[in-house]
């Protein structure tokens, strides 16, 4: 994370990037099959890979 | 965002959110047995399945003629008359005949016909029967046909307020904390807030196309009623005063001067005269393509009842064309196993931020402070100011 803390890009680069993946994936699958729909799968599944990650990974010490 | 700005979008969210909440809970829940209803029709045993050919046919299965395949289905059900007939993409062998005793007939039949030998093969559950009936209607319509959905679409558009709203709110809680931050071992109301804050981002996308095309598709008996009296009635309108078909030309030639109008594409399904998809003097011919996308949209192909002759051809209209696509996009079953998997758990990610939403209001502190004061204690001091 280079962003400054507080800037706008600091808070919205990675939600954008979930949105874009996930736009993307939606897309891919509607539009073509055989491997574009596994794709489409792996698309959707990175905000969840990525929510659960910073969910569950134990808690760092308090500061 | 000045705190003024903090309170309104802070006021938007809480309202819109818990006036929905509670049905958009029940919408998940019922949702996640739907996306898999096909494999639980499946376990219930309520699949019907073509029989086995004869070797000797199964290398180049016949094709029934369909005037027999709906005389199987009257010699079943002699008082009832034809509403419909359709073909499952991925089941040429099958055709699904609906019936009932009027073109309208909420409680009609369905009955499975073998599309090679024209013989009865069974009789599918309305609705996948039962318990999946309940759960489908519970998600549908609430058991209140048109009216039950406006109001399920309704609530979604609530939702999708409650999402921009908390979209809005996003950038002044996160401010001061790297992407993904769960303040664990302070209070429980704050690791759930990070938690609400960070499952509802990251599956943002997902919920408001998921919620916008449930919007969509709870206006579909709205749509189809326009559809009805703009473009059906404009077709029918050089058959103006003319007695209904007496005798109606063989449903087998109709389909096959239809297929020939659309080269290329296959039926997907059969409106007889009268049903809202056809006109009191037409069949209604729906043809479809066999890509990914095409086969998603159908070309409606108007065939004279009495002639067999193709009288009409048209492109749906935008309106139509944009529920057909939100189907897909909102359960999820255009990408196999796998993508059905990934909408199971976006389903369960959304109960978790609907939850955790609830939790942070009835946990909101006995003078029920207001959101942003809690966005104020996570922001540097004055930058909200």
């Amino acid at each position: 994370m280079s962003a400054r803390p507080g800037a706008p890009r600091h808070v919205w680069r990675m939600p954008l990037l979930l949105a874009v993946v996930t736009v993307a994936g939606l897309v891919a699958g509607l539009l073509a099959d055989g491997v574009w729909d596994l794709v489409a799968a792996a698309a959707l599944a990175l905000p969840l890979a990525v929510g659960l990650w910073h969910a569950l990974r134990p808690a760092r010490s308090p500061h | 965002m000045s705190p003024a700005h903090l309170r309104r979008w802070s006021w938007i969210h809480k309202w819109s959110s818990l006036v929905c909440t509670v049905f958009m809970l029940l919408l998940c829940l019922t949702g996640l047995p739907l996306i898999y209803h096909h494999e639980i029709g499946h376990l219930l045993g309520n699949d019907i399945e073509a029989p086995p050919l004869p070797a000797a046919l199964a290398a180049a299965p016949p094709r029934a003629d369909l005037d027999r395949i709906i005389a199987a289905g009257r010699a079943r059900y002699p008082d009832k008359i034809m509403m419909y007939m359709s073909q499952e993409p991925d089941e040429p062998a099958l055709w699904f005949l609906t019936m009932g005793s009027r073109p309208d007939d909420p409680g009609f039949k369905s009955i499975a016909i073998d599309a090679r030998t024209a013989r009865f093969v069974g009789e599918p559950p309305i609705e996948g029967g039962g318990f999946m009936q309940i759960v489908f209607h519970l998600h549908v319509d609430l058991f209140a046909g048109m009216w039950g959905k406006l109001f399920l679409g309704a609530m979604g558009l609530l939702l999708l307020t409650a999402i921009v709203s908390g979209v809005v709110l996003y950038a002044p809680f996160m401010r001061k904390l790297d992407f993904g931050t769960v303040r664990h071992g302070r209070t429980a109301r704050l690791k759930w807030l990070d938690l609400h804050n960070l499952l509802g981002i990251a599956t943002l996308a997902w919920a408001l196309v998921v919620g916008a095309t449930g919007v969509v598709n709870t206006l579909a008996d709205v749509l189809l009623k326009v559809w009805q009296a703009t473009e059906i009635a404009d077709m029918t309108t050089p058959y103006a005063g003319q007695a209904l078909p007496a005798v109606r030309a063989p449903v087998d030639a109709a389909v096959k001067n239809a297929e020939r109008a659309a080269p290329g594409m296959r039926v997907g399904f059969v409106a007889f005269p009268g049903t809202p998809f056809a006109s009191p003097h037409h069949y209604g011919v729906y043809m479809h393509g066999d890509a990914a996308l095409t086969s998603r949209l159908y070309q409606p192909v108007l065939v004279d009842a009495q002639t067999a002759r193709v009288t009409d051809r048209r492109d749906l209209p935008w309106y139509l064309t944009t529920l057909l696509l939100s189907q897909p996009l909102h359960f999820g079953d255009y990408g196999g196993a796998a993508l059905k998997l990934v909408w199971a758990l976006l389903d369960l990610a959304t109960i978790v931020v609907l939850g955790s939403g609830l939790y942070l209001w009835l946990r909101r502190g006995r003078a029920a402070r207001p959101v942003a004061a809690h966005a104020r204690a996570a922001a540097p001091q004055g930058e909200l100011q």
